[in-house]
C-alpha cells in the first residue's frame, strides 16, 4: 500500500520536475521501519520519524540505546538490514555520495585531529567536495563565521582546545551547506559558556532553515532547547513529543529507571529526580541515594 | 608552516630549482668528473654522435640512471604519502610495513623462477613486485586493521618484512645466485637501470602518481576519520581501494627497477609535512618533488664515498632514517 502510494507522489514528481511544491518536499528526511544490525546485535528494530528544515530536535535515550547508530545510518554509512531513508522524494542510499553531502553532514563525537592541517584546509576539503570552486571560499567563510571560529582559521587543528575543535568539526560539515545536519554528543565534555553557545548556534542554523537532530546525553539542554525530542529505548522510539508534552515522566522513568520529571521555568528546563513521591516505586534509586559516603 | 600562497609558489619553484642542480651534479659528478660543457653538450646537442667518452657516459650511465633515483624518489614519497592518508598513521612507509620486501620477494621468486624453469612464461617483473606489494599490504590491512592503532601495525610490518627478506636471502641462497644480486634487493640501488628501465617505470610513476594526485581533497578528509569523510560525501570504501592500488602500483614500480630502498617515504613526507602542512594538494606535490632530489642526492653520495665501489642506496637511506624513525617514535604528535 505505502510504497505503491509512494511510486505514485513519485510519478507525479517527475511530471512537474519544476513544480516548487517539490523543493518544500526535499525539506524533510524521513525513515521507515528501520532496522540495523551491527556484528550480529540488533541495534534498532524499526524505527520511523521524520526531521522537518527549522526543526531542531533532541534525541535521548540510554547508552547503548542506538542514538549514533540511527545518526549514521541517516546519513546511509550503516546500510539498514530493513526499512529506508528518504529525503523528500528521494531514497536517500540511491544518491551519489556527493549528492547526499548536500542534504545531510554528520559531526561524529571525536573526530580524529589531522596531523600537520590548518583548519582552513579542513574546512576547504569538505567545501571542495560539494561546492563549485569559486565558492569555496566563501562557503567557507560563512561556515567559519556562523561559528565564531574566524579567528582560528590559521590554527593548527592538533593544537585547538576541546571545544574549540568541536566548533571547528560543525563548522566543516556546515562547510557542505546541507539541509539536515546531525551531531552526536556535541556538547560532551564542554563547559557550561560552551555548552550554552553551541545550542544558541544550534537554535541559529534551525532559524536560518536547517533541520538538526542533537543526539544528548545531557537531558535538561534537551528540554531547555530542542523543539521536541526523541526518546529511543532498546531500538525503538518510546516517545517523539514537544518538552512540554505532559507524558515525559512515565517514559523517562520506563528508559532510564529512575523517576525522571522535567519541569520548566522562564523557558529552562529542570529535571526533577522525584524520589520522594515516587519512593516506593524506585526503592533501588532511593536506596543509591541513602548510601553512606565513606 | 602558515605559509602564503605565494610563499608556496616560491617554494615550489625553488625546490624545482634545487632538484635541477642535483641532477646536474649527479650527471657531472662520480668516478670519473665532467666539466659543466661537456655535460652540456652531450645532453643538448642532438647531433652528436655517441663516439665521445663523455657522451657515452651522460647519455647511456649517468643520465638514466640520475632520471630513474629521482622517479623512485618521488614515486617512494608519493607512496609513504598514500600510505599514511590511507592508515591514518604517520609513521607508515612502504618500508617499515613490510610491503617493499613483499614486492621484492616476488620480483625474486620470479626471476628465479624462469632462471630454473627457462620454458615457464611468468608477467613481466614489475607486475609481479606490485603482485607481491598488494597481496603483502592487503594481509597487513587485514590482519591488523586500520583501526587497531599505529604501533600494532608497525609490529606487523616489521614482522612480515623480515619474513620476506629471510625468504629472498633462503631463495636466492638456495639458488646459489651472485651475493651482489641479493645486496640488490635487500639494499637497492641504481646501479642496473638502463633506459629499458625507465621505459616502463616513468608511465607507471605518472599513473600512480597521477592517481594519488586525483585523491587529494579525499585524502584531506579521509584522515579527519571514516565518518567525516563519509558525511562530506567521499566514497570512503571506494576511495581507500584506490589508495591501496595506487601505493601497491607505486611501491611494485619502485621495487622491480630498484629493490629494497627503505625510509624514503618517512622522512620525505614528515619533512615536507613539517614546511608546507597537511593539506595534499600542497603535500603530495612537495614531497615528491624532495623525494626525487632526496634520492638523487643518496645516489650520487653513494657513488662517490668509496669509488670505484658503490654503497647500497638502501643502506645510507636507513642509515639515515632508522635514527629519524626512532626519534618520530618518541616525539610523535598523534592524537
Amino acid at each position: 500500500m505505502l510504497g505503491e502510494q509512494r511510486l505514485k507522489q513519485k510519478m507525479g514528481a517527475e511530471k512537474s520536475a519544476k513544480d516548487p511544491s517539490r523543493q518544500q518536499k526535499e525539506q524533510v528526511l524521513h525513515f521507515e521501519q528501520l532496522h540495523v544490525q551491527l556484528r550480529g546485535r540488533r541495534v534498532l528494530n524499526g524505527v520511523d520519524g521524520q526531521l522537518c528544515s527549522k526543526q531542531l530536535v533532541a534525541l535521548i535515550g540510554r547508552n547503548g540505546a542506538g542514538k549514533s547508530t540511527l545518526l549514521r545510518t541517516l546519513i546511509a554509512f550503516y546500510t539498514p538490514t530493513l526499512g529506508s531513508v528518504w529525503v523528500g522524494e528521494r531514497l536517500l542510499a540511491s544518491l551519489p555520495a556527493v549528492q547526499r553531502a548536500r542534504f545531510v553532514a554528520y559531526v561524529p563525537q571525536e573526530p580524529p585531529r589531522p596531523l600537520a592541517m590548518r583548519v582552513v584546509d579542513s574546512l576547504n576539503a569538505a567545501a571542495r567536495k560539494t561546492a563549485p570552486a569559486n565558492e569555496v571560499s566563501a562557503r567557507v567563510a560563512q561556515a567559519a563565521g556562523q561559528t565564531g571560529i574566524l579567528p582560528l582559521l590559521d590554527r593548527a587543528c592538533t593544537s585547538l582546545s576541546g571545544g574549540e575543535w568541536r566548533l571547528v568539526s560543525i563548522a566543516r560539515a556546515l562547510a557542505q551547506a546541507p539541509r539536515f545536519l546531525l551531531l552526536d554528543e556535541p556538547t560532551a565534555g564542554l563547559d557550561p559558556m560552551n555548552r550554552y553557545e553551541f545550542w544558541r548556534l544550534a537554535r541559529r542554523l534551525a532559524g536560518n532553515g536547517c533541520g538538526l537532530l542533537i543526539a544528548t546525553h545531557d537531558l535538561e539542554e534537551g528540554f531547555s532547547f530542542a523543539n521536541s525530542l526523541w526518546l529511543l529505548h532498546e531500538g525503538r522510539f518510546l516517545l517523539m513529543a514537544p518538552s512540554t508534552s505532559p507524558d515525559w515522566p512515565n517514559a523517562l522513568q520506563r528508559a532510564f529507571s529512575l523517576p525522571l520529571s522535567p519541569f520548566h521555568v522562564d523557558g529552562w528546563a529542570s529535571i526533577h529526580v522525584d524520589l520522594r513521591s515516587r519512593a516506593d516505586k524506585a526503592p533501588a534509586s532511593r536506596a543509591f541515594l541513602q548510601m553512606p559516603i565513606p | 608552516m602558515n605559509l602564503s600562497r605565494f610563499q608556496t609558489t616560491l617554494l615550489f619553484v625553488g625546490s624545482v630549482a634545487l632538484l635541477l642542480a642535483v641532477a646536474w651534479a649527479g650527471i657531472a659528478m662520480g668516478s670519473v668528473r665532467l666539466p659543466l660543457r661537456e655535460v652540456a653538450i652531450a645532453l643538448l646537442h642532438p647531433s652528436l654522435i655517441s663516439s665521445d667518452q663523455a657522451v657515452t657516459i651522460v647519455r647511456t650511465l649517468r643520465l638514466p640512471r640520475v632520471l630513474a633515483a629521482a622517479l623512485c624518489g618521488a614515486g617512494l614519497a608519493a607512496a609513504g604519502v598514500g600510505a599514511q592518508a590511507l592508515l591514518r598513521n604517520p609513521l607508515a612507509d612502504p618500508y617499515t610495513m613490510g610491503v617493499s620486501s613483499g614486492a621484492a620477494l616476488f620480483a625474486v621468486a620470479g626471476l628465479l623462477a624462469t632462471f630454473l624453469i627457462p620454458a615457464i612464461s611468468l608477467p613481466p617483473l614489475p607486475v609481479l613486485a606490485m603482485t607481491g606489494a598488494a597481496l603483502t599490504f592487503a594481509a597487513i590491512y587485514v590482519l591488523v586493521g586500520a583501526q587497531s592503532g599505529g604501533i600494532y601495525l608497525l609490529l606487523a610490518g616489521v614482522v612480515v618484512g623480515s619474513f620476506c627478506s629471510a625468504f629472498i636471502a633462503l631463495l636466492e641462497l638456495a639458488a646459489q645466485r651472485a651475493t651482489q644480486e641479493l645486496l640488490f634487493w635487500l639494499m637497492g640501488g641504481f646501479s642496473t637501470v638502463s633506459w629499458q628501465t625507465l621505459v616502463w617505470l616513468a608511465p607507471l610513476l605518472v599513473w600512480g602518481g597521477g592517481w594519488l594526485a586525483y585523491l587529494s581533497d579525499e585524502m584531506d578528509l579521509l584522515i579527519q576519520g571514516e565518518e567525516a569523510a563519509h558525511s562530506a560525501g567521499v566514497r570512503v570504501r571506494s576511495v581507500q581501494w584506490q589508495l591501496f592500488g595506487a601505493v601497491s602500483l607505486l611501491v611494485g614500480a619502485m621495487v622491480a627497477a630498484s629493490g629494497m630502498i627503505g625510509f624514503v617515504g618517512l622522512i620525505v613526507p614528515h619533512a615536507a609535512r613539517l614546511i608546507v602542512g597537511g593539506s595534499h594538494r600542497r603535500l603530495l606535490p612537495m614531497a615528491a618533488l624532495w623525494g626525487a632530489t632526496f634520492l638523487v642526492l643518496i645516489d650520487l653520495v653513494a657513488r662517490s664515498i668509496l669509488p670505484p665501489a658503490e654503497l647500497p642506496v638502501g643502506a645510507i637511506t636507513a642509515f639515515l632514517g632508522a635514527p629519524f624513525f626512532l626519534y618520530l617514535l618518541r616525539h610523535r604528535r598523534v592524537s
